[in-house]
C-alpha cells in the first residue's frame, strides 16, 4: 500500500479535524467516542471520519496543551477517557475559527458571487 | 505530561471507544452482538494502523530504542573491555588536551577584563617619528589637551609607573604603584572594597596627599585592619593618607605588552607634580579612557585624528608629523599572545581530528567483525536508519565517556598549565575548567562522536551487508568498503601528522635559535635591583651621583662581589629609553624627535664590565667622567655601523640632552662597545648610546651586581644591607638575576614548544596505533590468502614484504598528502616563526623521515605474524 497518498489525505483532513474536535469540547467534556459521534451528527453525516483518526488527534491536541484528559464513568456506566478544552485550547478556538472562517469565505469567493455564506 | 502516557492506556481508550460504539449500535433493534462488533470495528478503521501512529508519535519509540542502543552498546563495549578502554583513553587524552588548551584561550583572550564594561575601554597613544609610527607614551599637557578638546570618550586618565617607598611604622619597603590624574577609578568603574578612590581635583597640588592601596598590600602590611581607611604612613618620604582599599581581584594595569616582567601594583597616588607635567616633549605617561556610549572605536580614531593634528599645527616643533592611536584595552593587552595561543588551539584541533580517524578506523575493525550480526539485524526488519543510530549511539557513548575521562585529566592539565606556564602571558594563571570549558568539551565530545561514528555507520547501513548473510565465503567481499574506509583513515592520519609534525618542528628550530641568540652580555651570575630615590630628599643631582657611587663602592668591596654598577634600563628588562639624538655637523632634523634613533641607557663606569659588553675600540667611562668634565658618550656597535658607515665615530660629537638655558650639549663618542639585544632577544636590534650616569643622575636606576657563582642569596641579602645602611627609609625593589630576565623572555615560545612537542607525540603515537591496528587487521583478514601463497610454494619472507609494502603504500600516500597540506599551511605560522623558513627543507625531511620509520616500525610486528601464519591451519579454517 502506499502510505504517501495516505499521508497527503491525513494532513488535509488534519486542520479541520482539530478544529472540529475542539469545538465539540465548547460544550464540555466528552469522550472520544462521543466527539466522533457528535462531530458526524452534526456536520449531517457528511463528514465522514474514520474513528481511527481521531485518537491520534486528540493525542496532537493534549501533546500541545489544548486539551485536558482524566479517565471518568460514562453515561453508560463504562469506563472512559473524557477530554476538556483548556484555556490555551479555547484561545487557539477562536483563533482557528477566525481563519477557517476567513478560508471558507475566500474560497465561496473564488468558486462564485452568489455562495456567500461566511 | 503526554509522552509520559503509555501504550496500554491508550488501548484501553481504544477498547472504550469500541464498547461505547457496540452499546449504541446495540441500541437500534435487530442488531446482534457479532454484527455491532463487525460494524464498529469498520468504522473505527485501521486499530494497530491508529495505536502505531500513537506509539511512534509519543516519543516512546525514540525512548525505547535510545534505551535498546545504549543497553547493546554497553553490551560490546563490556563484550572487549580493552578496545573500549583504548578508545576512551585515547577519545580523552585528545578532548582533555582540547579543554586545557580552551580553557586558557578562555581565560587569556575571550574574558572581559574585569572593569565595568570592559568593551568601551581603550587606551590612547602618541604615535610619531620619534617611535617610529608605532604607539609611544604619552606627553602629560597632550594628555591635557586630548581630555579638553575629544568629543568621543567619558573619562580619560593618565598614569605612569613609579616605585614608592613606604615608610612608617614598620620597616621600608619599595612598593610598585602608579601616580594618577583623579579620574582612574572613575574610567575604569571599580569601587574600592573599602574606603574611597580619589575625589575630582584630588590631583592637584597640595590636595595630592592621599594613597589607595591594593587589597594584598592591605593584608600584608596593614594586617586586613578594617579601619585603616585614614590612617597616615610615609611615601617616598612624604605623609600621606590611606583612604581606599581595592578589592582582592582588582589589577590595574592588568599587565604591560610587552614588558616582560609583570609587576602586580599595590598602591596608587595622585600625579605628583614634576617638571615632565609641563613638558610637550616628555613621553612618560599612558593613556586610558572609556568611550562615550555607542561611540566606535574607528569613531574616536577619527575624533582623536583631527585633535591631534590641530596640536600639531598649534605646537609645531613638539607635535610635528604627532599622532594619537586608539587601541581597545583587551586587544591591546593580548595582541602580542593571540597567536601564540592560536597555533596551539589548531594544534589541538589536529590531534582531535586524529584521535578521530583513530577511533573510527578501530571501530570499523569491530565492526567488520560484528557484520554478520549487523546483516541479520537488517534483514530481521531493522532499517537503514536504524542502523546507523545504532552505531553512531555507541560511538556517542564512546566520545561521553572519553569526555567524562577528559575533563578529569583537563582539571589536572590546567592546574600544571597555571603553575608551569610563562609568566609573561597576561591572565594565564586565571585559567580554570569552568561551566564554559565544560560545555566546549560538551560539544568537541559531540561532534568527535559523530565524526568518530560517520564512517561505521555509514558501512553498518550499508547495502552489501545482506550479501555477507549469503555465504560466509564473501566476506572478503563484504569488508572491502571498511578495509577501503581504513586505509583512508589510515592515511589521512599519517597527512595530519605531518602537518603537525611540521608545526611543531617549525617551531622547535625557531626555539633553538632563540635560545642561542647572543644577547650581546653575560647574563650568569647577574642580580638586577630596582632603586628609588625619593624626591624629598634626593632632589639634587649631586645627591643621587653620590648614594648610587657609594653604594656601588660598597657592594664592590663586599665579599662574594666581583663588581657592581647602576644603569637606568636593563636589557630584556623592559625598560629602555629610545630616542632621537643629533650627529654634529650633519643638517638639523625638523623637528625634536626627527632625524637618529637610539636607546639611550646612563650608566656607571663599572657596567660594562658587570654586564660583560666588551670594549671594540677606545675607551669606556671612568671615575674622571663627572658632572663639570667633558661631555663624552659611548655607543655601540650597531650604532657605529648604521650612523657612521665607512667612517671612525671616535671623535665626533653627538647632542642627546640640552643644558637648562636649551644649548645643546654636545658628547665626544671615546669609545665602541659591542650590541645588545636590548628590547628582546627575537625583537630588532636598535642602536645605542651609553651616557655616564655622573653626567647624567637620575632617581630611579636599577643596581646590578656580578657576584661569584652560588653567592646568590648572600648578594641579594648584602644589597639590602647596604641600602638601608646608607638611607634607612629606603629599599631596594624586583631582585631578579639576568638569567631570570633572559628565561622570562624564552618562555613564551618555551610554552609552545612543550606543549607542541607534546601534542606531536600523541600524534605519533595515534597514528603509529593506527597503522599497527590496520595491519594486523590485514593479516588476519589475509590468513587464507597467505596460507595458500606459503603452501604453494612463497617463502615467510614473501608474506612479510607484502604486509610490509601494504602498509608503506599506505603511509607513503599520507605522508605525501601531508606534505601538500604542510607547504599549504606553514605560511600562516610564519610571524611565529624566527629565522626558520616556513618552508624549511631540513624540518620538512626530518618528519618525513621520522615518519617513514614510524610507519615501518609499526608494520613490522604484524608483518613476521604474517611469516608465522601455518598453512594446514589456515587452509582447514572455513
Amino acid at each position: 500500500m502506499s502510505t504517501g497518498e495516505e499521508q497527503e489525505h491525513l494532513a488535509l483532513l488534519q486542520g479541520t479535524l482539530d478544529l472540529l474536535i475542539l469545538r465539540r469540547l465548547i460544550f464540555g467534556p466528552e469522550h472520544g467516542q462521543g466527539i466522533a459521534r457528535a462531530i458526524q451528527e452534526t456536520s449531517g453525516d457528511e463528514l465522514l471520519i474514520e474513528h481511527g483518526a481521531l485518537y491520534p488527534a486528540l493525542q496532537r491536541l493534549e501533546a500541545r496543551g489544548w486539551i485536558s484528559a482524566t479517565w471518568g464513568i460514562s453515561e453508560n456506566n463504562r469506563r472512559a477517557r473524557f477530554y476538556t478544552l483548556t484555556k490555551a485550547g479555547r484561545r487557539q478556538l477562536a483563533r482557528e475559527s477566525t481563519r477557517w472562517r476567513r478560508m471558507a469565505a475566500a474560497i465561496a469567493r473564488v468558486l462564485g458571487p452568489d455562495t456567500s455564506e461566511a | 505530561m503526554f509522552w509520559r502516557r503509555k501504550q496500554r492506556d491508550f488501548s484501553a481508550e481504544i477498547e472504550a471507544h469500541l464498547s461505547h460504539e457496540i452499546d449504541r449500535l446495540r441500541s437500534e433493534p435487530g442488531v446482534s452482538d457479532e454484527e455491532a462488533r463487525a460494524v464498529a470495528r469498520r468504522a473505527f478503521g485501521n486499530l494497530s494502523a491508529a495505536e502505531e501512529t500513537f506509539y511512534e508519535a509519543s516519543r516512546w519509540m525514540w525512548w525505547d530504542h535510545l534505551r535498546n542502543d545504549l543497553r547493546y552498546a554497553l553490551r560490546l563495549m563490556a563484550r572487549d573491555l580493552r578496545l573500549t578502554a583504548i578508545i576512551v583513553i585515547t577519545l580523552a587524552l585528545g578532548i582533555a588536551a582540547n579543554s586545557i588548551i580552551f580553557s586558557a584561550v578562555r581565560a587569556v583572550l575571550l574574558r572581559p577584563l574585569p572593569y565595568w564594561q570592559p568593551d568601551r575601554l581603550v587606551q590612547v597613544w602618541d604615535s610619531g617619528p620619534r617611535s617610529g609610527g608605532e604607539s609611544d607614551w604619552v606627553s602629560f599637557p597632550d594628555f591635557r589637551d586630548w581630555r579638553a578638546s575629544n568629543r568621543v570618550f567619558e573619562e580619560m586618565a593618565a598614569w605612569r609607573f613609579a616605585i614608592l617607598t613606604l615608610s612608617g611604622g614598620r620597616e621600608p619597603e619599595a612598593i610598585p604603584g602608579l601616580e594618577v590624574t583623579d579620574r582612574l577609578f572613575t574610567v575604569l568603574g571599580v569601587k574600592p572594597a573599602l574606603g574611597r578612590t580619589f575625589l575630582p581635583g584630588e590631583d592637584r597640588p597640595g590636595r595630592e596627599t592621599v594613597a589607595v592601596i591594593s587589597h594584598g598590600l592591605w593584608q600584608r602590611r596593614f594586617g586586613s585592619d578594617a579601619g585603616v581607611a585614614g590612617s597616615r604612613v610615609n611615601i617616598a618620604g612624604k605623609p600621606y593618607t590611606i583612604i581606599g582599599v581595592m578589592p582582592p581581584q582588582f589589577r590595574f594595569p592588568s599587565s604591560i605588552p610587552g614588558d616582560n616582567d609583570v609587576v602586580p601594583i599595590d598602591l596608587w597616588i595622585p600625579m605628583r607634580a614634576v617638571p615632565d607635567l609641563e613638558e610637550r616633549g616628555s613621553h612618560n605617561f599612558w593613556v586610558v579612557a572609556r568611550l562615550k556610549k555607542s561611540v566606535s572605536l574607528s569613531q574616536s580614531q577619527a575624533n582623536m585624528d583631527a585633535v591631534a593634528a590641530n596640536l600639531a599645527r598649534q605646537y609645531p616643533n613638539t607635535n610635528k608629523d604627532m599622532g594619537a592611536t586608539v587601541l581597545g584595552l583587551q586587544h591591546h593587552l593580548t595582541s602580542a599572545v593571540a597567536p601564540v595561543l592560536a597555533i596551539l588551539l589548531a594544534a589541538v584541533g589536529l590531534v582531535m581530528l586524529l584521535v578521530c580517524a583513530n577511533v573510527a578506523g578501530l571501530l570499523l575493525s569491530r565492526a567488520q567483525v560484528r557484520s554478520r550480526e549487523l546483516a541479520i539485524r537488517a534483514s530481521l526488519g531493522a532499517g537503514r536508519g536504524r542502523l546507523i543510530r545504532q552505531v553512531l549511539t555507541e560511538s556517542m557513548l564512546l566520545a561521553a565517556f572519553g569526555a567524562t575521562t577528559g575533563l578529569v585529566v583537563a582539571r589536572f592539565g590546567a592546574t600544571l598549565l597555571v603553575k608551569f606556564g610563562p609568566e609573561n602571558i597576561p591572565r594565564l594563571s586565571e585559567t580554570a575548567i569552568d561551566g564554559q570549558v565544560a560545555l566546549f568539551t560538551a560539544a568537541v565530545a559531540l561532534v568527535a562522536g559523530l565524526l568518530c561514528g560517520v564512517a561505521p555507520a555509514l558501512l553498518a547501513g550499508g547495502s552489501e551487508l545482506h550479501r555477507s548473510l549469503k555465504e560466509a565465503g564473501a566476506r572478503a567481499t563484504a569488508s572491502r568498503r571498511s578495509l577501503m574506509a581504513r586505509s583512508l583513515l589510515v592515511a589521512a592520519e599519517m597527512a595530519l601528522a605531518v602537518v603537525l609534525l611540521t608545526g611543531a618542528g617549525l617551531l622547535i628550530r625557531s626555539f633553538l635559535r632563540v635560545i642561542h641568540v647572543d644577547p650581546g652580555f653575560r647574563a650568569a651570575n647577574v642580580l638586577s635591583v630596582i632603586v628609588g630615590l625619593p624626591d624629598s630628599r634626593y632632589s639634587d643631582a649631586s645627591k643621587q651621583t653620590a648614594f648610587f657611587e657609594e653604594l656601588v663602592r660598597r657592594l664592590r668591596a663586599t665579599r662574594g662581589i666581583e663588581t657592581a654598577a647602576v644603569s637606568d634600563s636593563v636589557p630584556l628588562s623592559g625598560s629602555n629609553d629610545q630616542g632621537a639624538f643629533r650627529i654634529e655637523g650633519r643638517p638639523e632634523p625638523k623637528s625634536v624627535d626627527d632625524g637618529p634613533q637610539a636607546n639611550r641607557p646612563r650608566v656607571s663606569s663599572e657596567y660594562f664590565a658587570t654586564m660583560g659588553i666588551p670594549l671594540l675600540r677606545g675607551r669606556l667611562f671612568n671615575e674622571r667622567d663627572r658632572a663639570g668634565s667633558a661631555d663624552v658618550a659611548v655607543i655601540s656597535d650597531l650604532a657605529a655601523r648604521i650612523y657612521w658607515p665607512g667612517e671612525d665615530p671616535i671623535g665626533r660629537r653627538v647632542c642627546v640632552d640640552w643644558a637648562a638655558n636649551g644649548r645643546p650639549i654636545w658628547r665626544e663618542i671615546v669609545g665602541i662597545v659591542g650590541s645588545t639585544r636590548h628590547f628582546g632577544l627575537e625583537a630588532r636590534q636598535k642602536a645605542e648610546i651609553y651616557l655616564p650616569h655622573a653626567q647624567l643622575p637620575s632617581q630611579f636606576m636599577f643596581l646590578l651586581v656580578r657576584f661569584k657563582p652560588g653567592q646568590l642569596t648572600a648578594t641579594a641579602a648584602a644589597i639590602r644591607h647596604e641600602i638601608t645602611g646608607l638611607d634607612p627609609d629606603l629599599a631596594g625593589i624586583g631582585f631578579r638575576s639576568m638569567d631570570e630576565l633572559i628565561g622570562v623572555a624564552e618562555s613564551r615560545r618555551r610554552f609552545q614548544v612543550i606543549l607542541m612537542v607534546w601534542f606531536s607525540g600523541l600524534a605519533v603515537v595515534l597514528a603509529a596505533i593506527g597503522i599497527y591496528g590496520m595491519m594486523v587487521n590485514t593479516v588476519v583478514r589475509r590468513t587464507r590468502e597467505i596460507g595458500l601463497r606459503l603452501a604453494l610454494g612463497a617463502a615467510p619472507r614473501d608474506a612479510v614484504t607484502m604486509i610490509l609494502s601494504n602498509g608503506m603504500v599506505l603511509a607513503g600516500a599520507g605522508i605525501a598528502a601531508g606534505l601538500v597540506a604542510a607547504i599549504a599551511l606553514m605560511r600562516f605560522i610564519r610571524t611565529l616563526l624566527f629565522g626558520v623558513s616556513p618552508f624549511d627543507v631540513p624540518t620538512f625531511m626530518a618528519v618525513v623521515v621520522l615518519l617513514v620509520l614510524i610507519a615501518f616500525v609499526s608494520a613490522w610486528a604484524p608483518a613476521h605474524a604474517a611469516a608465522r601464519v601455518d598453512p594446514a591451519v589456515a587452509l582447514r579454517e572455513e
